[in-house]
C-alpha cells in the first residue's frame, strides 16, 4: 500500500480522498470513478499535462466504459519512473526466465517482481523514486543482489551478469515459474495463460509416461472426451481448433497410438503453456487455444536423461558445440539436446505388431551481441503392421503407419531500447497411410503439410509502450484418398497461401491501466477457388487494483481458421483428416469476448486466483454430410455454426511443501448443422450439444514433498458432469439386398433418438503418483510409480443397447480402470 | 535359485498391467432398457431391362415390413402397400410368404427373421425409368408410412459385343464393363454370380466352392466403369467363410477357362444408396439414413437393372462373340 505522501507527488490526492468517503448513489460513484481515472492519468504524465491530456481524453470513452465496472481503491498513486535491464550469463548469452525482484530499501516487504524474457530483458514500467534493492535469481546461477537508486523522472537501465553455479536448487525452478506468471500478469492485458513447467508436468500423475499434452487436461476450461485420447477441447471448441506449437512450429495431430498420448518427449520439454483466450493480434490460424510446448536446449553441459516406462524407453542427450566450432559459426554459445524414444510392445508380444518411434532435437546458439538462433526438429512414426500375420489369425493383412515431421528455425535479434526482431521459417507435416497387403489398389491415406515464413518486430519506443507487428505467410496443402478396388469413396486435395499482417499496441497507460489493441488481416488464397480476407480486431483492457496484486480485465476479438479436421469426435479413437478452406470446406470464424478477475495474495503472494467468463461464436464449423451425392466431389461436408459460454475458476498455490491448484469450469456449448441424418429433403437444421459439452468440471492437483522416504507425491482428482450421446430408441433386423432378395446382416440397425439428447453419468477419478529422487555421484535416479483411477471408478466410455435380448439390456463400457504403472528416470550429469 | 531375467520381469509386469486394463474395461452396469415400437419398411422397386435392348422390360416391387425388437409379434401382416407412379398407374403389393422376400430366414444363430413380405410384379409399361414414385403403407393399427423416389434413368452398355445377353471372355483375363450414365443414379451396384469355378480351377491348391457371389460398386452417376472380376469382391471379403484365396486368384488371373458368370448392373437411386451406406457410428448398431417417414422408418429404393452372361473360353467359329478387348 502506498502512502499519502507518495500520493501527494501527483495531483490525484483530492480524488483519492474523495473516494474514501462512501457515497450513496451508484451513478454518482461511477462518475467520480471516471473522473478519478482521468485526473490520475493526467497526473502521471511528467510535467506536460497539457500535451498529454488530449491523448488521455481520446481514450476516455473506451476506458470510461470499463470504469463503470471497476472500483478505484483509496490510496491510488501515480508512479513516474521506469526501470529496465537485461540479464546476461557469464558466458555472454542472455538469461531467460530469471526472477527479478525490486523492493524499496525502506520497505522490503513491498516487492515488485517480474521475469526476464527470452532475450534477457526485464522492465518495471512504473516505480516510485527512491532507493531499491535489485535481486535476480535463476537456476544454475549465483543469486545477484545490488542496491540501485531511481531518480525522479528517469528511465533507469542496467545490465547484469550472472555467474554460473554448479549446484542447482529446486526452489529456483519455482521462482522462475512464479516470475513468469507475475510478468504475464503485469504485462499481458487480455490473454489467458496457464503454464505447466517441468516440475508441474512431472507432478501430475501421468498415464504410463509424463505427457505434456495430457497434463493440460487439468487446466481450467479444458475438457477431454475420453481417457483413451489425449486430444482436448478448450472452452467449447473442437480439438482441431487448438494450435499446438513445438518451439513455434505447428504440429498437426501430435499423438501416438491413435491419440492415447502425445508425441512430446517430456525430457525435452522446458514447459508447456496453454493460451485459452484473449489472444492478441500476433495469433492466428486457430480459434480456440494455443498450446505452446518449449524445448529445453539444456545448460550446455554434457549430460543425458533416460527413462524406462511400461510402454517405451527414451534417451535424451545434451551438450554444447566445442568452442572453436561455435566461434567458427559466429556464436558465443551453442547448446543442443537430442532425444529418441521407442516402444517395445511388438518386441514383448509378437501378436501386437505395433511400435512407435520418435526423435527430437533442439539447438540454441547465441552471438556475442545477444542474437539467438534456434533450430528444432521432430520426426515420429507409429506403425501397425499385420502384413506378416499368419493366415486365419486376422481376416485382413494390413499395414497402417502415421506420424509427424516438423522442423523450424528462428533468428532473434534484440533491438536497442528493448524489443526484438524475429525471423522464422518452419515446415510441418502429418500423414497417415493404410493399406491392405492383398489389395494393391487400396489407398486410405491422408496428408497435411504447412510451410511457414514469418517476421515479427517488437519495439519499445517508451517504457510504457510496446508495439508489435509482423508478417506471416503459410503455404498449406492436403491430400486425402479413400479408394478401394477402383472405386473412390472419398478424395480431396488442395493447396493455398495464407498470408497475414498484424499490428498490436501494448500500452501501460498508468500504474492501474493496461491497454492493448490490435488488428490482424488474414488473407486466404486457395489454389482452387476465390480468395477470402478476414479483418480481425483485437482488444484487451486490464485494470490493476490492490497495488497491482489484483486485476480486472476485458478482452475480445475475431479469430479465423482455414484448416479443419474431419475427424468424428464422437468416436473415442481416431485420426485427424485435415481439409483446407475452399470449395469443400468453409472458413471458420469465431468472435469471442471474455471478462475476468485475477489476484495474487498471501504473505509471499503464494496464492493466485482467477475467475473468467467468456462467450464465443463459431461460424463455419464442419460436419460430415451423411447424404452426400457420390458423384459430387465437393459436397462431403456441411457447414454449421455454434456458440459456447462459460466460466472458469482457478485457485493456485505455488510455494511451500504442498502446492497445486483447483480449477472449476462451467460450460455450455452447442452446434447447429443441417440434419443430414434425418433423410429429409430438403435437409432441416438441428441444434444439439457436441460430445465435449461437459457442463461442469473440477480438477484438483496437489503436489507435496513427503516427509518420509524423501518422496514427492502427486495427486489429481477430476470430477465432470456427463457428456452427451445419442441414445438408440430401438433396434431392428438390418438387411442388404443380394440377388434381388434381402439378406439379414449379423449386426442390427438402430433407430436413434434426438442427437446427443441423452447424457452419460458424471465421471470422477483419482490418480496418484510418487517419485523418489535419489542423488548419485553420476547424477540422479528417480524411480516413480503412478496409480490411475485409484478406486477403480468405472466411468462410462459409451453405452451399447442390446434390444435383441429379452429383456433388453443397456451395457456400459468403462474407461481406464485401476491402472498402476512404474518407471524410472535417470539423469547423468 | 535362478534369478529372473529382467526381460521376463518386464513381460510379467506388462502382462499383469494388460490384464488389469482389459479386465477393468469389461462390460459394466447392465440394466434394462425400454425399446420403442417402430415399424420398419424395406421397399424396393426395380425396373429390369434386357441386356440387348430386344427383350421387353418388367418391374418388380417388394416390401418387407417388420418392427423393432421387443415386440411379441414383429410381423406386420394385413397392411395395404401400394406404389403409385407420376403417370397415375398404381401397383398394389400382395402379402406373400416371408421366404419370397428373404434369403435364409433361419440363419444367424438360429433365431428366425420375422416380418411380413409384400410383392408385386408387372410389365415394363407400369413404371418407366425416370418416373417419380410414391409409396404408401397403411398398417391395420392405423399407422401410415409414406415415401417418394425417382427411378433412375435408363442406361446401356458401351463397347460390348453380345448376342441375346451373352458374350465371351478370353480365359484368364479381366474385362472392363462400360455403360452410359443413368440420370439421377447415385450408385451402380454390380453383382456377379460365378459358376463352373471348381472344374476350371481343379488341381489348384485353393478352396473352391460350387458358386461364388461377388459384389462390386461404382459411386456417382459418372462412375460408369468396373473391371470384372478384378474390382469385385471387396465387400464380400469380411464375410465369414468367404474363400479369400479364390478371390485373390480371380483378381490376379482373371476368369479361368470354363467358368462363367451372370453380371448384373443396377443403377440405384438416392434412397437406396443412403440406406445401404449408413450414417455415423453408433456402438449399438448400424445407423441408416431413412427415406420412409410418418409412423415408422425404412427405405424406399428404386433401381434400373441390366444383366449379361459371360463365359471364359477360347474363340471358335460359331461360338459367342468376344465381349471386347481384355483389360491389360
Amino acid at each position: 500500500m502506498h502512502t499519502i505522501e507518495e500520493a501527494r507527488s501527483g495531483i490525484i490526492l483530492p480524488v483519492a480522498e474523495l473516494l474514501r468517503v462512501p457515497r450513496p448513489g451508484g451513478f454518482h460513484f461511477v462518475w467520480q470513478s471516471a473522473r478519478a481515472f482521468l485526473y490520475r492519468t493526467v497526473g502521471e504524465q511528467r510535467g506536460s499535462r497539457g500535451r498529454l491530456r488530449g491523448r488521455s481524453l481520446y481514450l476516455a470513452p473506451v476506458l470510461l466504459a470499463v470504469g463503470v465496472l471497476t472500483i478505484v481503491p483509496p490510496g491510488a498513486v501515480a508512479q513516474d519512473n521506469s526501470f529496465r535491464g537485461r540479464v546476461w550469463s557469464d558466458d555472454g548469452i542472455p538469461v531467460e526466465g530469471a526472477a527479478v525482484r525490486l523492493f524499496p530499501v525502506s520497505d522490503t516487504a513491498q516487492v515488485n517482481i517480474t521475469g526476464t524474457d527470452r532475450l534477457g530483458f526485464f522492465t518495471f514500467p512504473s516505480i516510485a523514486t527512491g532507493a531499491y534493492i535489485l535481486s535476480i535469481a535463476r537456476i544454475g546461477y549465483v543469486p545477484y543482489r545490488e542496491q540501485i537508486r531511481v531518480p525522479v523522472g528517469a528511465r533507469t537501465a542496467t545490465e547484469v551478469t550472472l555467474l554460473s553455479q554448479a549446484v542447482e536448487l529446486e526452489g529456483f525452478l519455482v521462482e522462475a515459474q512464479r516470475s513468469r506468471a507475475r510478468a504475464r500478469f503485469e504485462e499481458s492485458a487480455g490473454m489467458t495463460v496457464q503454464e505447466l513447467d517441468r516440475k508441474a508436468l512431472r507432478a501430475v500423475p501421468g498415464l504410463i509416461e509424463v505427457d505434456p499434452i495430457r497434463a493440460v487436461e487439468v487446466l481450467p476450461g479444458v475438457t477431454t472426451v475420453s481417457d483413451f485420447s489425449a486430444a482436448f477441447n478448450v472452452r467449447g471448441g473442437s480439438a482441431d481448433q487448438n494450435l499446438i506449437l513445438l518451439d513455434d512450429v505447428p504440429v498437426f495431430s501430435p499423438f501416438h497410438l491413435g491419440g492415447f498420448f502425445s508425441v512430446f518427449n517430456a525430457d525435452m520439454v522446458e514447459r508447456a503453456e496453454l493460451r485459452s483466450g484473449g489472444f492478441p493480434a500476433e495469433y492466428g490460424g486457430r480459434v480456440s487455444s494455443v498450446l505452446v510446448v518449449e524445448s529445453d536446449a539444456g545448460d550446455g553441459k554434457i549430460g543425458a536423461d533416460a527413462g524406462v516406462s511400461l510402454l517405451a524407453s527414451r534417451l535424451a542427450v545434451k551438450g554444447s558445440l566445442p568452442g572453436r566450432v561455435a566461434e567458427g559459426l559466429g556464436l558465443a554459445s551453442a547448446r543442443w539436446r537430442v532425444s529418441g524414444r521407442r516402444s517395445y510392445v511388438d518386441v514383448i508380444a509378437d501378436a501386437v505388431p505395433y511400435n512407435l518411434t520418435d526423435f527430437q532435437a533442439v539447438f540454441e546458439g547465441w552471438t556475442r551481441g545477444g542474437n539467438r538462433l534456434k533450430v528444432s526438429a521432430y520426426t515420429g512414426r507409429d506403425v501397425v503392421d499385420f502384413t506378416d500375420a499368419e493366415g486365419g489369425s486376422i481376416p485382413l493383412q494390413f499395414r497402417w503407419d502415421w506420424g509427424n515431421d516438423a522442423v523450424g528455425g528462428s533468428w532473434t535479434s534484440p533491438m536497442t531500447g528493448g524489443g526484438a526482431l524475429d525471423l522464422q521459417a518452419s515446415f510441418s507435416r502429418f500423414h497417415s497411410d493404410f493399406g491392405f497387403a492383398n489389395f494393391a489398389e487400396t489407398d486410405f491415406s491422408t496428408k497435411i503439410e504447412q510451410a511457414t515464413f514469418r517476421a515479427d518486430l517488437e519495439r519499445r519506443p517508451t517504457p510504457r509502450v510496446r508495439w508489435t507487428s509482423g508478417l506471416v505467410a503459410n503455404r498449406l496443402g492436403y491430400d486425402n484418398r479413400f479408394q478401394v478396388g477402383g472405386t473412390v469413396f472419398g478424395e480431396g486435395d488442395g493447396r493455398g497461401w495464407e498470408t497475414a499482417a498484424y499490428t498490436q499496441l501494448h500500452w501501460d497507460a498508468s500504474v492501474r491501466w493496461l491497454v492493448e489493441g490490435g488488428l490482424r488481416l488474414d488473407h486466404w488464397r486457395p489454389a482452387a477457388a476465390g480468395s477470402q480476407t478476414t479483418v480481425s480486431p483485437r482488444f484487451a483492457i486490464k485494470r490493476f487494483v490492490r497495488d497491482r496484486r489484483s486485476a480486472l480485465r476485458l478482452a475480445g476479438g475475431r479469430y479465423s481458421q482455414f484448416v479443419q479436421s474431419r475427424r468424428d469426435e464422437e468416436l473415442p479413437f481416431g485420426l485427424d483428416v485435415w481439409v483446407l478452406a475452399g470449395p469443400r470446406a468453409p472458413r471458420l470464424l469465431s468472435d469471442q469476448v471474455q471478462v475476468g478477475a485475477e489476484s495474487f495474495f498471501g504473505a509471499e503472494e503464494e496464492w493466485f486466483a482467477s475467475a473468467e467468463g467468456y462467450f464465443r461464436t463459431f461460424d463455419g464449423v464442419i460436419g460430415e454430410n451423411a447424404v452426400e451425392e457420390p458423384g459430387d466431389p465437393l459436397d462431403d461436408l456441411v457447414a454449421g455454426t455454434g456458440q459456447a459460454y462459460g466460466v472458469d475458476l482457478f485457485l493456485k498455490r505455488d510455494l511451500g511443501t504442498t502446492t497445486g491448484w483447483i480449477s472449476a469450469s462451467f460450460l455450455k456449448t452447442d452446434r447447429t448443422f443441417p440434419d443430414t441424418r434425418s433423410g429429409l429433403d430438403p435437409v432441416p437444421l438441428a441444434t444439439y450439444p457436441p460430445v465435449f459439452d461437459r457442463r461442469f468440471e473440477v480438477d484438483l492437483v496437489v503436489q507435496r514433498q513427503m516427509g518420509w522416504w524423501g518422496l514427492d507425491g502427486g495427486l489429481r482428482f477430476n470430477f465432470g458432469t456427463g457428456l452427451p450421446y445419442t441414445r438408440p430408441l430401438g433396434a431392428f433386423d438390418f438387411y442388404r439386398r443380394r440377388n434381388g432378395v434381402l439378406q439379414r446382416e449379423a449386426e442390427p440397425a438402430v433407430v436413434l433418438g434426438p442427437r446427443n439428447g441423452a447424457r452419460y453419468p458424471s465421471r470422477h477419478r483419482l490418480d496418484i503418483s510418487f517419485r523418489k529422487p535419489m542423488e548419485k555421484k553420476w547424477g540422479r535416479l528417480t524411480p516413480y510409480a503412478s496409480i490411475i483411477n485409484v478406486y477403480n471408478k468405472k466411468n462410462v466410455l459409451f453405452y451399447f443397447f442390446e434390444y435383441d435380448r429379452t429383456p433388453p439390456v443397456r451395457t456400459g463400457v468403462s474407461m481406464i480402470p485401476f491402472l498402476p504403472t512404474v518407471g524410472v528416470e535417470i539423469s547423468f550429469q | 535359485m535362478t534369478p529372473v531375467p529382467p526381460s521376463v520381469a518386464v513381460r510379467v509386469t506388462v502382462f499383469v498391467t494388460a490384464v488389469l486394463a482389459v479386465s477393468g474395461c469389461e462390460l459394466t452396469e447392465v440394466s434394462t432398457a425400454r425399446a420403442e415400437d417402430v415399424i420398419v419398411a424395406e421397399s424396393q422397386v426395380t425396373v429390369f431391362l434386357s441386356a440387348d435392348e430386344t427383350s421387353s422390360a418388367w418391374v418388380t416391387a417388394s416390401t418387407l415390413l417388420h418392427r423393432t425388437y421387443g415386440e411379441n409379434v414383429r410381423a406386420v401382416g394385413g397392411s395395404l402397400v401400394q406404389v403409385s407412379g407420376a403417370s397415375g398407374r398404381t401397383l398394389r403389393l400382395v402379402e406373400a410368404p416371408l421366404e419370397h422376400c428373404l434369403h435364409q430366414v433361419d440363419s444367424l444363430g438360429g433365431f428366425p427373421a420375422e416380418g411380413s413380405c409384400y410383392l408385386a410384379s408387372a410389365s415394363g409399361a407400369s413404371f418407366a425409368p425416370g418416373e417419380k414414385l410414391s409409396l404408401e403403407i397403411n398398417v391395420p393399427d392405423g399407422r401410415v408410412l409414406t415415401a417418394v423416389s425417382r427411378i433412375p434413368g435408363t442406361f446401356s452398355f458401351r463397347d460390348l459385343n453380345q448376342v441375346g445377353g451373352r458374350c465371351r471372355l478370353e480365359p484368364n483375363t479381366n474385362f472392363r464393363f462400360r455403360w452410359t450414365p443413368a440420370e439421377d443414379a447415385w450408385t451402380y451396384f454390380a453383382e456377379a454370380n460365378l459358376g463352373g469355378l471348381r472344374e476350371a480351377l481343379a488341381g489348384r491348391d485353393i478352396d473352391v466352392p460350387d458358386s461364388l457371389y461377388l459384389v462390386g460398386l461404382s459411386l456417382g452417376r459418372e462412375d460408369t466403369e468396373i473391371v470384372f472380376p478384378r474390382d469385385f469382391g471387396l465387400f464380400n471379403f469380411l464375410e465369414e467363410d468367404f474363400p479369400r484365396d479364390l478371390l485373390f486368384t480371380l483378381q490376379d488371373e482373371g476368369l479361368p477357362e470354363g467358368a462363367g458368370a451372370v453380371v448384373s448392373l443396377a443403377a440405384a437411386d438416392r434412397n437406396r444408396t443412403n440406406w445401404e451406406r449408413g450414417g455415423n457410428f453408433n456402438p449399438s448398431g448400424e445407423v441408416r439414413i431413412p427415406s420412409v417417414f410418418g409412423d415408422g422408418t425404412g427405405v424406399f429404393g428404386t433401381a434400373v437393372q441390366r444383366r449379361i452372361s459371360v463365359t471364359a473360353g477360347p474363340g471358335e467359329e460359331g461360338e459367342l462373340p468376344l465381349c471386347g478387348t481384355a483389360e491389360s
